[in-house]
Parts: structure tokens; C-alpha cells; sequence
């Protein structure tokens, strides 16, 4: 099973996949970078990719880092796998660890960005269906809210009150202690 | 930073995969976050985030401890989420209370009273302000008394029981100390059982001290006592079982091991904190499973004398510790961390507070509570149903 298991994994790191951007710039990637993202692994499973991807919703500047993340985190993965038969237990684990580690660097490095490609790449990630890059991004904006008032996070996030002040002010009587 | 026009609006199912990465033990920023905007305050405050918040973290939050036996009992947070350190379900009420027991996000209190069959006792969710009135039992017998919360909703994993069927198990001993018994009182039958058990001549009586369920019995902790009380909830069969000798008579707490076993911790002369657990099977009986040194612990001022075993946090791990001085602290069993929790305050038992909490806001919802439940009654409503 693991045998058969990683030869298919060789042929599909060969098959290459074209994604082409909204503003119609084309990236060639691996099948297993493509299908970090589930949208596109369901693609290829309906063989609905000859002739390139088009994502009418990512830029290609959004894109490319996605791609960037996908790329980082297909290796990392690949490389667990391919460890785990081939070192001690010991030895395994200290890769295991070096790995996570790497990743994690790449993954703070990753998310300096402004808060506007921070969306962009939390709406590409929810849209190509990528777990780890939307946790990822979704965890960064819950941080930031920390000990932000409603205003601060409207005014963070650009978004408007449309609630009525006698709402406002019900809901604050409400819960009076999480605003002291 | 960038201009605000240049931030794309997030779509709803975005917001909600963010605000569900909030930790647990800030509720305070969920709150916040529900006064953003309409659509903000809908979706944190609707049953679909309460579950899957529930569902992602597992494990609720410690949110803060309830002190307890000197009445009032008050509230000390161990997170963002505040009580103001007042312990009372209803606003208009003056009279003192004290709280009992928590269960699951669910704290008994009742009304401190010379009179106890006139009173009543309070299931209260400070949460949701949920609460449940019940009449205290009136058998005649009782002077001293405690009570056990328990929920017993099938199957229960306890994320999302603080408004599910419970029961009170309730234990009184008489003025001469020398008789002690049990009822219960069912939500689902909204109806205390016949007196159960007797057991005539324990030579003790029941202390007001945290209980422990183990399996499908709770132990009570008697005064001055070698033993401790066990209630079997199927057989409804009372009974004592003796405590290790390094702990008798000397002030210990019963506790619910890792293991889901009965435990116990009590503070040696040696100012050693010693946790046994019972042990089943050919070797039945108390083990002393851990041991710490108190004085490597705890800093010197709160060694002028022996410190008590004053609570458990059962999930959380950790044993709650009351010193010379006046402060509490926090034993981690597992990784003997310390920590100090609270000072000044003179209660002598602590009740872990461990709960989600989600906005619950009523003037979210149209018309209807954050879930059904018939039979309970609102904080902000509950003025008219205390008795006067």
C-alpha cells in the first residue's frame, strides 16, 4: 500500500497544472501544490483541468503567494512522509521538529503583509477551499482583535455600524462586564 | 496601513471561520466583536456559532473561581469574563447568598437563612442567566446541609448542557448529629424523591465542602470526620468510606481523579500536598499517587501556617490551595506549577467556574431565547419569580 501509494504520488508530482489569475496570468504548478486546495483537487478528480484553471477571483498577485504557501506546505509534507521510512525513531522525530519549525518561521514570515492582502488571501483561501492557509490568515485577524473595542475593529476592518443606538445600547447593558 | 477603501468586505462564512478562532478564555473579545454590527452580532450571538464553537475548542474554559461558605460567596475571574463579584441571580435581590456547587456552566446557590425550609434553592447559568427555582426539601430533620449538582442529560459531553435535565442530590443531618439523609430532586419530574437513605449513627455530619461524582456515585465530605459520605445514585444507598489515616480527621477534599476514580488531597504537618487515589480490584483501597513539597512551592510568606486544600478543578487539573496571609493558589497536579489566584479573602472553600461563553443576547434573537427551555426563566425577567 505505501509503496503503490508513493509511486502514485511520483506520477502525480510530475503531472504539472496551469492556474490562470482574473487578470489572466497563467502559473504552472505541481498537481501536489495544486491540490492543497480541495476546489481544485475536485477539479482534477472531474478532469476538468486541460487547458489551465481559471480562477476568476484571485488576482495574480494573490495568487502567487498562495502559490508561495502551497508550494512551502506540499514539500514539508512530502518530506514527513518520505522521513518516516527512511530514519530512526529519533532521527525522525528531530526532522519532524526541524520541520515544524521551518514552517513555522515560514508561515509568521508569510503573514506580513497589510491588513488588505491579508483579506485578499483569506477570501482566495476560502474560495480554493485551503484548510491550513484560511486557518492561518482567519487566526491572525481573531489576534488582532484583542482588546479592541467595536469601534476600533470597525474602523480596523472597514466596517459599518448599522446597528441602532437603542441596540447598541441594549446589547452593552446586556453584557456590561465585557466592556470594563 | 492601508486606506480603509482598499480592505475588501469579508463574506459571512469568513467572518464566522475567524471569530470561531477566538480563544475561549477571552470571552470578553466575542462580546466586543457581537457590537461590530448587525451582521456581527447575528452570527455570534445564533445557535449555529454557540455549536461549533463548543465543537472546535472542546475543552471549556476555566473562567473563573467561586469562593464560598463565608457568605457572600464572590467571584474572582480568571479570564475576561466578570461577575462583578456579585453572586445573585436577580438584581433586585438583597438578600446573601452562597453558591453550592457548579456543574457544567450551572452554579447551585441558595440565600443564606436561619429558616432553610423556607428558602429556595437557585440552578442558576450566569452565562445565559438562565434559572431554575426549586423549593428546599421539607423533611423535618435537617440542621446542617449540603447539596450536589449534576447533569444527566443521555449521553451528555457536557460542551452545551447549561440548560439540560439535572438532578440536586440533597444532604441533611440532624441538630444531634447523629442521623444524616438524602433526596433528590429531578428537573424532568420537577419533584424532590421520598427520603432514600438513612444511615443512622455515622458520628458526623455533612460538611458544606466541594463533592465529587466518581462513576454513579457522589462523595460529600463530613465534619471532623475519618470518612467520607458516598450517596449511589442507582441503588440509593448512603454509606462511609474511610479516608487514608494521613488524611483523617485533618482538613482534605475529595476530588475526581484524571482517571475518572475517587480521589483525594489533603496538606500534611510536613507542608507536603499528598493526592491518593482509590484503587479498585484485588488491591482496593487508597494509594497515594503524588506528592509535593509545598515549601519549594509556595512563597515564604504564605508558610506562617499550614496551608488548606480548599477546591479541585476536575478537567482543568489542578488542586486550589488556601495559605497564611489570605491568598489562594492553583497546583497544577501534573507539572506542580504554581500559581496565585486571589488574596484577602477569607472563604473556605473555592468552586472552579468552567464554562463557554458565547454572547447570549436576547435582543439579538426575534422574540425567541438563545435556545428553548420552557421551564427556565431569564436573568433580566427573574425579579418576579424569587420569593420576597
Amino acid at each position: 500500500m505505501a509503496s503503490a501509494g508513493s509511486g502514485d504520488e511520483k506520477a502525480a508530482a510530475a503531472a504539472m497544472i496551469t492556474l490562470i489569475s482574473s487578470d489572466n496570468e497563467k502559473f504552472e504548478v505541481t498537481e501536489a501544490t495544486a491540490t492543497l486546495s480541495q476546489t481544485i483537487r475536485h477539479m482534477i478528480e472531474d478532469g476538468c483541468t486541460d487547458g489551465g484553471v481559471p480562477l476568476p477571483n484571485v488576482t495574480s498577485k494573490i495568487l502567487a503567494r498562495v502559490i508561495e504557501y502551497c508550494k512551502k506546505h506540499a514539500t514539508a509534507a512530502a518530506g514527513e512522509e518520505g522521513s518516516s521510512s527512511s530514519f530512526s525513531d529519533a532521527a525522525f522525530l528531530e526532522v519532524d521538529r526541524a520541520f515544524l519549525e521551518e514552517l513555522e518561521e515560514f508561515d509568521d514570515a508569510f503573514l506580513e503583509v497589510d491588513r488588505a492582502t491579508l483579506f485578499d488571501l483569506i477570501l482566495a483561501a476560502n474560495y480554493l477551499d485551503i484548510k491550513g492557509l484560511l486557518n492561518l490568515t482567519c487566526q491572525k485577524v481573531a489576534d488582532s482583535v484583542k482588546g479592541k473595542t467595536p469601534e476600533q475593529i470597525r474602523e480596523m476592518y472597514n466596517i459599518v455600524n448599522d446597528l441602532t443606538p437603542e441596540e447598541e445600547a441594549e446589547i452593552r447593558r446586556e453584557t456590561q462586564w465585557a466592556f470594563e | 496601513m492601508a486606506p480603509p477603501n482598499l480592505v475588501p468586505a469579508l463574506v459571512d462564512d469568513v467572518v464566522e471561520e475567524i471569530l470561531l478562532l477566538c480563544p475561549p478564555d477571552d470571552p470578553a473579545r466575542l462580546v466586543r466583536a457581537a457590537l461590530v454590527c448587525k451582521g456581527w452580532r447575528r452570527l455570534l450571538s445564533g445557535p449555529r456559532f454557540r455549536c461549533r464553537f463548543r465543537e472546535l475548542h472542546r475543552a471549556a474554559p476555566l473562567l473563573g473561581f467561586l469562593y464560598s461558605r463565608s457568605p457572600p460567596s464572590l467571584f474572582e475571574s480568571a479570564t475576561s469574563f466578570c461577575l462583578h463579584l456579585r453572586l445573585c441571580p436577580s438584581n433586585a435581590d438583597p438578600r446573601v447568598w452562597r453558591a453550592i456547587d457548579a456543574c457544567h456552566g450551572r452554579i447551585l446557590v441558595s440565600p443564606l437563612s436561619l429558616a432553610p425550609r423556607k428558602e429556595s434553592l437557585f440552578i442558576w447559568c450566569p452565562v445565559t442567566g438562565d434559572l431554575r427555582v426549586l423549593p428546599m426539601p421539607q423533611f423535618e430533620y435537617y440542621w446542617y446541609w449540603t447539596a450536589a449538582l449534576l447533569c444527566t442529560a443521555a449521553g451528555c459531553d457536557h460542551l452545551d448542557c447549561d440548560c439540560g435535565p439535572f438532578l440536586v442530590v440533597f444532604v441533611g443531618t440532624d441538630k444531634s448529629e447523629q442521623h444524616t439523609y438524602v433526596c433528590v430532586y429531578s428537573s424532568e419530574a420537577s419533584a424532590w424523591s421520598e427520603l432514600t437513605s438513612v444511615l443512622p449513627d455515622i458520628g458526623a455530619c455533612i460538611d458544606t465542602r466541594p463533592n465529587a461524582l466518581v462513576g454513579n456515585a457522589v462523595y460529600f465530605m463530613l465534619k471532623r470526620a475519618s470518612g467520607i459520605l458516598k450517596h449511589d445514585l442507582i441503588t440509593r444507598e448512603l454509606s462511609v468510606i474511610k479516608v487514608p489515616p494521613a488524611a483523617a480527621f485533618k482538613w482534605f477534599m475529595v476530588l475526581t481523579t484524571e482517571e475518572g476514580g475517587l480521589g483525594l488531597a489533603t496538606i500534611t504537618d510536613g507542608f507536603k500536598l499528598l493526592l491518593w487515589s482509590m484503587e479498585a480490584g484485588s488491591n482496593a483501597g487508597w494509594v497515594q499517587s503524588r506528592v509535593f513539597e509545598l515549601k519549594n512551592l509556595l512563597p515564604a510568606e504564605a508558610l506562617f501556617t499550614l496551608p488548606q486544600v480548599v477546591g479541585f478543578a476536575e478537567g482543568v487539573g489542578v488542586v486550589l490551595v488556601r495559605t497564611s496571609g489570605g491568598f489562594f493558589f492553583t497546583v497544577d497536579i501534573k507539572s506542580g506549577c504554581v500559581k496565585k489566584i486571589g488574596k484577602g479573602f477569607s472563604h473556605s472553600y473555592v468552586l472552579p467556574y468552567v464554562n463557554f461563553c458565547t454572547p447570549v443576547l436576547r435582543t439579538a434573537s426575534s422574540g425567541a431565547g438563545p435556545r428553548a427551555g420552557a421551564s427556565t426563566v431569564s436573568q433580566t425577567d427573574s425579579a418576579h419569580v424569587l420569593p420576597s
